[in-house]
This record gives C-alpha cells, structure tokens and sequence, in this order.
C-alpha cells in the first residue's frame, strides 16, 4: 500500500474518533461552541481527505454529518440525541470503510448505496424541500419494481432507483431515440422493456409509433436520473429503492443454499476440537458462496458474524446469520451490542511512535557498532593466543549485555501506549448498553493516560465489554429499584486504570446490587463445581473466584445482551494469557469490584511444550508441521545417527533427552512420540517423552550459566515454578 | 475486484483421481496442485496460497478425514480452508463423520463434472 | 444502406441503424418471414429498429457488435417470446 493511503487512514481514523468523543461530550451539553467547532473541524477535514483520494462516496456521507454540525453552529438546528446518532452511525460506517480500504485499497461495492442509506437517515430528520414523485421511501413499492428487482437479482442489492418510462406515443416522429436515452443513464444496472398494448398483425405494425414500457434499475440517486430524464416527453416514473427492500429479497440460488445448509450442518456439529477452523472454514465458504452470486452485502455480514464468532469464541453469532440468510423475511435488527466488540481497528499494523524514541535507538544502534568493530581486535588476540583475551572478552562481553538491555527496554517500550485508546470506546459502549437494558448508568473514567504494551491495549476491549455487560446487567438495579433501596436513582459505573510497579491496575467497579455469596454456593453445588464440605471450607474471596470457573453462571434468565452466559471464564482466560490475574470484590446492596492486574510490558511467543527426561522444554509453534507417534518399525539407524521413517519422508530424529544429556524417561523399543519441525527449509523429527500443551509465553533471552548452551534460545518461567528452554530449532536441525 | 485465480489442492493418492480433477478445474479457470498423501497436502498449504482443498477419504494409505480434523485443530491460518470431500459412501452417517472432520461440503462419486465446477466456484467465491 | 439482404436471404444490419431503417427492416421480414437477421456488424439501434425487432422477433445471428447492445438491447429480446 502506498503511503499516502496509509497516511490517509491513520489519519482519517484519528479524525473519526475525535469527532465521535467529541460528539458524545456534546450530547450532554449541545450548546458548547468550542465543542461544536472543534467536531466540525474533524468532520470538515475527514471529508475534505476522502475528496482527495477520490473516495467519493464517504465525501459524501461525511458531508451529512458536516451539515449537521453546521446547522448546529449557525444556530438554525440545535444537535438533538436523534441527530448525534445519525452522525455516530455515519462515523461507523466510516471506520468500516476505511477497514476495507485496508484491505482492499478501494472502498467495497456498496459503498455507494450505504452513503445514500447514511443521507437519508439525515433527511429524514429535516423538512423535506422539494416534492418529487419519487419519495415514496415510506409506502410498500410499486409492483413493477419488485417484479424488475426479482428478475435481476444479481444487480438488485446495489440498485437504489427504479426507473419506469413510457414514452408519448409519437415521439418518435419527434426524432427522439428513447432507449438511447435510457442506455445512458448514469450507473445503469438492468435494462427491461416490454410492449405497452398488444403488437397486432406485423402487417399494421407502425415503426414509429413508440409502444414501449422503458424500465431500468440504477445505482445513481433520484436527483441525477431526474436531471438525465428531463426533457424527455411521456410518462416517467423513479422510484427510490427503499433500503429495507433488499433485506425481503432472499432469493438465493439453490445451490448457494445448500451450501449455506451444509454449514449449518457443519457448525452444529458437536466436537471438542478444532473450534476456530471449523468456524472460520464455515464462514469462509458461506461468504465465498454469497459472493459468487454476486451477494456482496450478505457476504460481508457473514464474514462479520464469523469474526464476532470467533472472538466471542461461540458459533451463534455465526449461525444465526446464516439462520437469517435463509429465512424469507430476516429480522431489520439494529446493530446489536456484539457488533461493539470488533477489535479489528485496535490492532492497527502502523502506529506513531515518538521521534525521540527512534532518536535514543539511532544512539544505541551507533554504540552497538563501536563495540561490534571492536570485536575485530578480539579475534586477532584469540589467533595470536594473547593471554589477555579471557580479560578483554569479559570486558566487551559486559558492555555489551549492558547495550543489548537497553536494547530490549527501549523497544519494549515503543510498544507502550496509553490505554485512552481502549478506554474512549466505553462512552459508546455504555450508552449503546444502558439503551438496549433500560439502566440508567453514568460512566467514570480515571487514568486513561495510563500506559502499557500495546499487546495488553489490543486484548483488553474485549474483556472489559464483558465486564461492563455484567455490571450494567446484573450489577446495576433499575431506578425503581434503586430508588426502594435508598440509594442514587442513576448508577455509577467507574473504569480506572493505574500503573503500579511492574503492573498495570484495572478495576472494573459498580454500585450496584452486589453478588451474593450464598447465591454463588447454590449456584456451584447445581452445577457440581464443588461439595457443601468444600465450599464450607472456603473464604470469601475464594467463594467469589469460582464465577471465574468454566460452566459457571448465576444467570436465570438469558438476556438479549448477556446472551449465552457471563463470559467471566473467558475473562480469566483472555487476561491470563498475557501473564495477568484477575479477582473479584463484592458487597451485596453496596456493589461489586473486578480487579485486573497485567504485566506492564509483554513480548511473547507462542510455544508448544514438551517433556523430556524430566526436562520441559519448548518448541516455536510456527517451526512444529504435526505431532505424532511412530511405530517403532519407522525408526532405524544410519550411521551414528537415528533416523524415522514418516509418510514416504525420512526424517533425522532427534532424540532430546539425549542430545540435552538428561536421562530418558521411556521404554525403548515401543515406538516413539515425536514431534516434527522444520526451520530454514530442514526437516527433523524430535523425539520426546511426552507432548504437553500449547503457552504464550514471554521468552527471556540466555544469561548465566546457560549462556552459550547450544541449540536454546531462551528460558521462560512456568506456573509451578520450573523453567522451561526454549529450543532453537533451526540450530538443532542443522 | 481482483481476478487473480484461485488454487485448488487436489489431495489424492489416486493418480488418475488428481488427473481427472486437474483436467476438469483447469479448464474451469483454477490453478490446480496435487498432494499424494496428507504430508504433501500439509507442506502446500502451508507454502503457497490455497483457496480450496479438495480431499478424498476413500484411500488406503491417507485416512482424508483425520488429516481434515488435525488441520482444522492447528493453530494456523490454513486452519480454516475450505475443505471439499470426495467419497464413494453416501450415507448419513458418512456426511455426519465428515462434518465431525470439519468438511464444508461432500461430493458423492462418480463426481459430476459440471457439480465438481460449480462446488469449486462457491467454495472459492469465484462468480460465475 | 444499413439494412441489406445477403445473397442467403440474411437480412443484415450494418453500422448505426438510424430510425429510416426500420420501414425497410419491416418491409424486408414481411417479405421473407423466416429470413435471419444478422446483426453481427450492428454497432447501434434506433428505438423505432428496436421495436421492429421486438414485434417481429427473428432469429437473430449475433452478438452485436458494440458492447451497448451486447449489455442492454441482446438480452431483453432474447428474453421476448416469439
């Protein structure tokens, strides 16, 4: 991608939340001017880059919204709740567009139609000016139109105007050429045309005596087809499509059906493994096929719905979709709360990073290289067998584990960003939910400048949405409520982030309702999570830490919002993965506290870790094809070394046990279990005790003793205390 | 809208099977490759871009439908392709331990040629 | 001359086929109903053409040449029934 497009969206996103926050600040108090200047500047200038990368159709929605904000300024309309939404789902749809232009470098196909969509949510909301036959939007459409969207269904989802034209009998002795006429109308999509009366005996047939009903479907607005029709005498009628109609056109062809059918199928399959495959396999064909019957919206709602699946590790979002898909008449739903929780735009593959920074590697970079120069020297001393070498080496040795430290603390540290960027979607997040429940919740927000590794910043929306639905759902009560308990009709709702040493503090805190610790009890000898003895047994705090457990929820009634349960289990999954913990306060009547604490700064790797003689190591998952076992038959030896026989491919085999000089835990003789890799374009197979799971883990780099032991390339400490190698494949393949 | 063209892996011991599937998908407009057995089929995934894999299960030596379910359980991308099974058997039975496996679809032999192009289409979002 | 008979009794549509052709195309396909029209080399047709073509409906040797007709016109009268 070129840079200016980059350039164009790394701004162009800034512009977009900036307006947002800004429009949310002015929700509450409309008449800022400072505000509303400031809003329309980002709304001015976000149009104004559209225009100039040509991006036609988002100059035009953002243009809307501009309109508004101008309005608002001139004092001719005040910004109403109505109209700040209108401006926010224009803001969407915005960043929608620029995910796609990621992508794709061009705005997607409907991108024309989903501007025009966006314009006429704000026009309904002002006077209608000029009446026109066509703004029919409210009343059921003609039956020609649907009988000419029916049978044109491949280009029905991108038209917006319908075009019926009957011309005057003898315009044609005119000199006029109709269908000349309607060929070039702008963006045409279909053509129809059919005799008005009866043709009659060819023998009587006038050639000049226009018989024809012109149709025509076309993807450009009202206003240009009525300029390119004027003039032409005879009956005219253009229709805008209402937006809703496509949504009752499911007329999918049968084949594309029973594919969807066979995803259905295949997502309601009960099976342990395999989870995000087979999701994100079905998601893939269901879209592959909408698209190759030229379906592109439906399809970029399916690929959507798959990624919400995947996120919320759930296959509902997706089979619901699909459920739509097939139904004659798919429910107009607004966005539901789940579309919130699209983390795609957090991870952003560019970021800004500040120029001292880079500044303080060039430095380092620089002494780097004196001291590598200076290893020159070195080497000669080695060949002359200088009895000052072990001196000098250590020497050059600590200067350089001092540079390669703050090589590593400065890097990590360009990945630190504030968490205002998670933390700014709540307002949104809040407002969106406390709309959908029907709770009055006022948000806190403290300490977004708090930094940490933007590893922790992109993983950390999804968790919090969890928590704050917990806590708008079940924490806060409704004002009747609220009010019969004496306490504040409005809940607070308060997010604070701190640094506290090596960690970053979130809490996630509430005055509501609290939990229950009686409840929870019920709740876990329900599910036999544990017996009454040890429950009786257990303090507070560890009775509060079992809603954490998988198949817990106090739930009764499954809301549309909280859906499939409460979600804390992927809570404590999400947050443990990058090395964090999370706990559990509450009082019941006074409300509830969600404590996160995570590693102020993360590097990690994915491993898969295996045991051998008693030793765990662990192996880069990107170098490890499959793990298996191999019967014993397969293995043979050539030369010194071991080798096995694998699916028509011999491979060396490695035994790790032996080569790391550790004992052996295995019966020899019985076949082995191995696991085969490759790095660098070398195979091998490994050959251990045992496979035992896959870890993300921060990997720290060799010092002390193990410095200099081949074939590792760093340790990482495990839960219970024991340190695992991590293994250089590509140097063991060798 | 891009017109690069989509690749298909044909993943069959069969000789003749993967000549058959080549002839027809090429002349359909597919770039075609061939694996013998599931190593081969694992090392084009993962080293070129595949848009479709195309699996029989009835072969003595690749059992289709393990090596269909390790790849959907890998934590790799190609954990998700789409995945075409090709099989003698057609009952349910059969359909339901394919989708076990993680199959997107099932085509029954003998397989028609016109079906086998039009599957390919759908599977790789290709318009006709 | 836009509109020509060929030695095989084709009647054939040349170039842009101005609103004039449409009395001789019909007075052509009168003459020798199952005459085809070929329309091979027809770069345009005038709406009064058109609807000679519609009324009449010949078998039709085509495509079009010009990509207009190939878009718009060809398909609908393929769709009209004789």
């Amino acid at each position: 991608m070129n840079e200016f497009l980059q350039q164009f969206l790394i701004e162009s996103r800034e512009l977009a939340d900036a307006a947002s926050s800004g429009l949310l600040a002015l929700e509450q108090s409309p008449h800022d001017a400072e505000r509303l200047a400031e809003v329309f500047r980002a709304l001015h200038t976000l149009k104004g880059g559209a225009g100039v990368v040509e991006f036609f159709a988002m100059e035009r929605a953002v243009h809307a919204a501009e309109e508004v904000l101008t309005e608002a300024r001139m004092g001719k309309h005040p910004l109403t709740t109505e109209r700040v939404g209108h401006c926010l789902t224009c803001l969407d749809q915005v960043l929608a567009w620029l995910d796609t232009i990621e992508r794709s470098e061009a705005l997607p196909d409907t991108a024309a139609s989903e501007a025009d969509q966006i314009v006429r949510r704000f026009e309904g909301d002002r006077a209608l000016s000029a009446p026109d036959s066509s703004s029919s939007t409210e009343r059921a459409p003609a039956a020609w139109v649907t009988g000419l969207l029916k049978g044109h269904h491949a280009v029905a989802p991108r038209a917006l105007t319908a075009v019926r034209f009957v011309p005057s009998a003898d315009c044609l002795h005119q000199g006029a050429d109709p269908v000349a006429g309607m060929m070039s109308l702008p963006d045409l999509l279909a053509l129809d045309f059919s005799a008005h009366l009866p043709w009659g005996p060819l023998e009587s047939l006038d050639p000049f005596s226009c018989n024809l009903i012109l149709m025509a479907l076309c993807a450009a607005p009202v206003a240009d087809l009525q300029k390119h029709l004027r003039g032409q005498s005879g009956e005219c009628e253009v229709v805008a499509i209402p937006a809703a109609i496509h949504d009752f056109e499911s007329s999918l062809p049968p084949q594309v059906t029973a594919v969807i059918k066979a995803q259905q199928a295949l997502l309601g399959e009960e099976c342990s493994q395999g989870f995000a495959g087979r999701v994100a396999s079905a998601g893939l064909v269901a879209a592959n096929a909408l698209r190759s019957c030229g379906r592109l919206e439906l399809s970029q709602r399916v690929s959507r719905a798959a990624e919400q699946s995947l996120l919320a590790l759930s296959a509902r979002p997706l089979e619901e979709a699909l459920a739509q898909l097939l139904t004659e008449k798919p429910s107009l739903a607004i966005a539901a709360p789940d579309e919130l929780a699209q983390a795609s735009d957090l991870a952003a593959r560019t970021f800004r990073v500040d120029a001292e920074q880079v500044d303080a590697l060039v430095r380092l970079a620089g002494e780097l290289t004196v001291v590598n120069n200076a290893f020159g020297h070195v080497v000669k001393l080695a060949q002359l067998g200088d009895p000052s070498l072990p001196d000098v080496l250590k020497e050059r040795h600590e200067i350089l584990q001092r540079l390669v430290g703050q090589l590593q603390r400065s890097v990590l540290r360009m990945r630190v960003r504030p968490l205002r960027a998670v933390l700014q979607r709540f307002p949104r997040v809040v407002r969106e939910m406390s709309a959908t429940l029907d709770k009055s919740v006022k948000l806190v927000i403290e300490g977004e400048e708090t930094e940490a590794d933007k590893a922790i910043v992109e993983m950390l929306f999804e968790p919090l949405v969890h928590l704050v639905r917990n806590a708008i759902d079940h924490g806060i009560e409704s004002e009747k409520d609220r009010i019969a308990a004496g306490k504040a009709p409005i809940g607070t709702l308060r997010i604070e982030a701190r640094r506290r040493a090596d960690q970053v503090l979130i809490e996630v805190d509430d005055d509501g309702a609290g939990i229950d610790p009686a409840r929870i009890r019920e709740a876990a000898v329900a599910r036999r999570l544990r017996t009454d003895e040890q429950l009786l047994a257990m303090t507070e705090t560890e009775t509060f830490d079992l809603i954490f457990a998988p198949g817990f929820s106090t739930v009764t009634q499954v809301t549309q919002v909280s859906g499939r349960g409460v979600g804390m289990d992927a809570v404590r999954s999400a947050v443990e993965r990058i090395g964090g913990q999370v706990s559990i306060t509450s009082a019941v009547g006074r409300g509830t506290r969600v404590t996160l604490s995570l590693p102020f700064s993360v590097m990690m790797t994915h491993l898969m870790t295996v045991e051998a003689g008693s030793q765990m190591f662990g192996l880069p998952l990107e170098a490890i094809i499959e793990t298996t076992r191999v019967p014993q038959a397969a293995i043979s030896k050539v030369g010194g070394a071991s080798v096995v026989v694998l699916r028509n491919r011999t491979l060396p085999l490695i035994d790790l046990a032996g080569v790391l000089g550790v004992q052996a835990v295995r019966e020899d003789g019985d076949g082995a279990t191995v696991v085969v890799a490759a790095a660098n374009g070398e195979w091998g197979a490994f050959q251990v005790d045992r496979i035992v799971e896959r870890l993300d883990l921060m990997v720290k780099p060799l010092e002390g003793l193990l410095v200099g032991t081949p074939g590792i390339v760093g340790t990482t400490l495990l839960g219970d205390g024991r340190v695992l190698l991590v293994l250089d494949v590509a140097e063991m393949l060798q | 809208m891009t017109s690069t063209p989509k690749t298909i892996l044909v993943a069959d011991d069969a000789a003749l099977v993967r000549l058959f599937c080549r002839s027809i998908l090429e002349s359909a407009g597919f770039r075609v490759e061939e694996a013998l057995n599931g190593f081969e089929a694992l090392e084009s995934l993962l080293t070129k871009a595949v848009d479709l894999l195309i699996v029989d299960i009835n072969m003595p030596q690749m059992d289709g439908l393990s090596f269909l379910r390790s790849l959907r359980q890998k934590e790799l991308p190609i954990a998700a392709i789409p995945a075409l099974v090709v099989s003698t058997e057609s009952s349910m039975s059969d359909f339901a331990a394919a989708r076990a496996a993680g199959a997107n679809y099932y085509l029954v032999k003998p397989i028609d040629r016109e079906q086998l192009v039009e599957f390919a289409r759908m599977l790789c979002g290709v318009p006709a | 001359m836009t509109v020509q008979s060929a030695a095989n009794g084709d009647i054939k549509l040349i170039g842009a086929c101005p609103g004039e052709d449409a009395e001789p195309l019909l007075q052509h396909l009168l003459a020798a109903p199952g005459a085809t029209v070929d329309w091979r080399d027809c770069h345009g047709v005038h709406t009064a053409v058109i609807q000679v073509l519609i009324a009449a409906r010949p078998t039709l040797l085509g495509p079009p040449a010009d990509a207009r007709l190939r878009n718009w016109v060809e398909p609908v009268i393929a769709r009209t029934p004789r």
